[in-house]
């Protein structure tokens, strides 16, 4: 298990330096001159070029990833040329907002929809099963945009009960987090329903049946432990992508996450910024699929201990 | 001696066929079509066929893991079909189920010994430190060590898997198990081990077998009793020295043509039987082997020959007899 962790470890490095490269790369294809956008639109030729100087944007693209190779592995991810604070710092604000709005709707999505998947498995072919799978459906198919939209006008708008932008209580968290949530909720259902119904035509079901055991525990411990391993994958690969996929929710909802700094940064040509962001999502993600890995073999003792070496 | 522990009256189970988006009933798949036979205490009763026979099928509704559609079962001359599920539960105690595939009939998530424990626990059979020591004790008459308690299934082959599906269903002590295919999966050398585990365990705890197998040599092996299924009825039944020796349906005959010899002088006359089994949702009019009997007359194709006693404990249902 410990060299398996190791080996994971390991193999994350070169996803990580692909990435620094990549989003280096990005930044410096992008159209546009983050020194006439610091410098402003009307400044003279003269302080362009003094700002692209102070910027470092005038040395050799090589020079320019190696200093900015080298201050990150010191922790440094440059300072903000919008802002003039160091992005770290900056992060350090920004980040545990997006995770927080990411957890709720991750924890939304999973509440939700496995608790749809594992009751349409049940009465499959019923009229629950249906209605849960035109939900999921819904979820899966409602652009994000129209949905904030929607969920702004009907709840806060009309009902208002609950805030339509901004952050500080848990009613802000709300509607944010139903629009972030909605898709995964809804592949989570599908997910959860078509691994539950393959666990429960396997024999050992029927035998736990045989056995004299209630259907709650046939279900509950016998056919929902098996039926979550793939779902948890899922879920793994959900929280990566609600990370990156708060941008357009923060945006609508005028929440201070990473996800609304980024697109600021990237409107104010603010490389530095840019840089870190998309760094530390990339980082998370790796981070979160390694930790799910683990999980996994943890789950399910058939990848323990094939990984051990032992009788596969 | 002879005394019933099972008993099924014209028992039928039909499987409804939906098809379309509002998914109406357009038909039934008839998997057992009125079948009647009783298993004697202490005996083996075989019962073969092909596949789509409804052999499995039959198992399952007996031990109530499906409804019937219609017809009666017997246990100790009690009905059990229109069980509460509490004395349905008090009564799953005395029956179990050995499944033909052992990958598929053990959860990867639970070792060995908390899958046989868990029956234990349920029947209130034992519990604390006992549940642990009866597990071990069953596991070990099964041909397993003490040892394997916390080991995962994943970690055995498909012989030792059997054995602790074996181990499981014999740990709430019952008196009747349906053996559904139960070596069917396993390679020739480890067949015989199981089946010589089934024997000795029926001798040791004086358990009834429900055996339902398509190996004809594999039945007469074990069987006292064999009964014969096509299409969802019940064709020939005898005593295995009568159905052996005088087989009379040209179902059954085929069958055992089709049984290889360790005889290489013996002249064997194969009956190939010709197409497949048709579809149980449409079977043929008349006798329903009609179809693909060598033997077939006039009067098969539309009148359904009834289940006659020629012996002792042999009947038949086909016109020629």
């Amino acid at each position: 298990m410990r060299t398996y962790i190791v080996q994971r470890l390991l193999l994350s490095v070169p996803v990580i330096f692909g990435v620094s490269l990549l989003v280096f790369s990005i930044v410096r294809l992008l159209p546009g001159d983050p020194a006439i956008a610091v410098a402003g639109v009307h400044a003279t030729p003269a302080y362009i070029s003094q700002v692209r100087e102070e910027l470092g944007l005038d040395k050799g693209l090589h020079v320019q990833y190696y200093l900015f190779a080298a201050n990150l592995l010191r922790g440094d991810l440059g300072t903000s040329t919008f802002y003039k604070r160091p992005v770290s710092a900056i992060l350090l604000e920004r980040f545990p907002r997006t995770l927080e709005l990411t957890v709720a709707a991750l924890l939304l999505a999973a509440l939700l929809g496995v608790t749809a998947g594992i009751f349409s498995a049940v009465t499959r072919n019923s009229i629950i099963d249906g209605a849960a799978m035109l939900a999921s459906l819904a979820g899966l198919a409602a652009p994000v945009f129209w949905l904030a939209l929607m969920l702004q006008l009907f709840f806060a708008v009309h009902l208002g009960i609950f805030p339509s932008a901004g952050s500080g209580t848990i009613f802000h968290l709300i509607l944010p987090s139903i629009t972030l949530g909605a898709a995964s909720a809804g592949l989570l259902a599908r997910m959860t329903r078509s691994s539950m119904l393959e666990v429960l035509r396997q024999e050992y079901i029927t035998t736990a049946r045989a056995k004299g055991l209630s259907e709650t525990i046939v279900i509950g411990k016998h056919a929902l432990k098996n039926a979550l391993i793939p779902v948890l994958t899922v879920l793994g690969l959900q929280f990566g992508s609600l990370l990156g996929g708060a941008v357009l929710t923060e945006t609508i909802f005028a929440w201070p996450g990473v996800g609304r700094l980024l697109v600021d940064a990237i409107l104010t040509r603010d490389y530095p910024v840019v840089q870190g962001t998309v760094l530390v999502l990339s980082v998370s993600f790796v981070g979160i699929n390694l930790a799910v890995d683990i999980l996994y073999a943890y789950l399910d003792p058939r990848i323990r201990f094939d990984v051990k070496g032992g009788a596969g | 001696m002879t005394e019933q522990l099972v008993r099924i009256e014209n028992l039928k189970k039909y499987f409804p066929v939906r098809t379309g988006v509002l998914s109406r009933t357009t038909g039934f798949i008839k998997a057992v079509d009125d079948i009647s036979f009783s298993v004697n205490k202490g005996e083996t009763y075989g019962l073969v066929g092909e596949s789509g026979s409804g052999k499995s099928t039959t198992g399952r509704v007996i031990l109530q893991l499906q409804q019937p559609t219609s017809g009666k079962v017997f246990f100790r001359d009690r009905e059990i079909s229109t069980l509460n599920s509490r004395q349905l539960h008090a009564m799953r105690k005395e029956m179990q189920i050995v499944f033909q595939d052992p990958y598929s009939a053990l959860n990867p998530r639970m070792t060995v010994g908390e899958a046989i424990a868990e029956g234990l626990a349920a029947h209130r059979l034992a519990a604390g430190r006992g549940l642990q020591e009866m597990a071990i004790s069953v596991m070990e008459s099964c041909g397993l060590s003490a040892y394997h308690y916390s080991r995962y299934p994943h970690e055995f082959s498909g012989g030792q898997r059997q054995r602790i599906v074996i181990a499981r269903a014999l740990s709430l002590q019952p008196s009747f198990v349906v053996a559904d295919e139960p070596v069917s999966a396993l390679d020739v050398s480890i067949q015989a081990q199981i089946i010589n585990l089934l024997k000795n365990l029926q001798e040791k705890y004086h358990l009834t077998y429900l055996f339902i197998s398509h190996d004809l040599g594999v039945v007469r092996h074990v069987s006292d009793n064999v009964g014969v299924m096509y299409l969802g009825t019940l064709v020939e039944e005898a005593p295995k020295k009568e159905f052996y020796a005088h087989p009379l349906h040209p179902y059954s005959k085929a069958l055992l043509s089709a049984v290889p010899t360790t005889d290489p002088l013996a002249k064997k006359q194969r009956i190939a039987l010709k197409g497949q089994i048709p579809n149980p949702a449409a079977p043929p009019p008349g006798c329903r082997f009609h179809t693909r009997c060598p033997h077939v007359m006039t009067v098969c194709r539309d009148t359904v020959p009834l289940l006659r006693t020629v012996a002792p404990g042999h009947s038949v249902a086909c016109h020629l007899v």
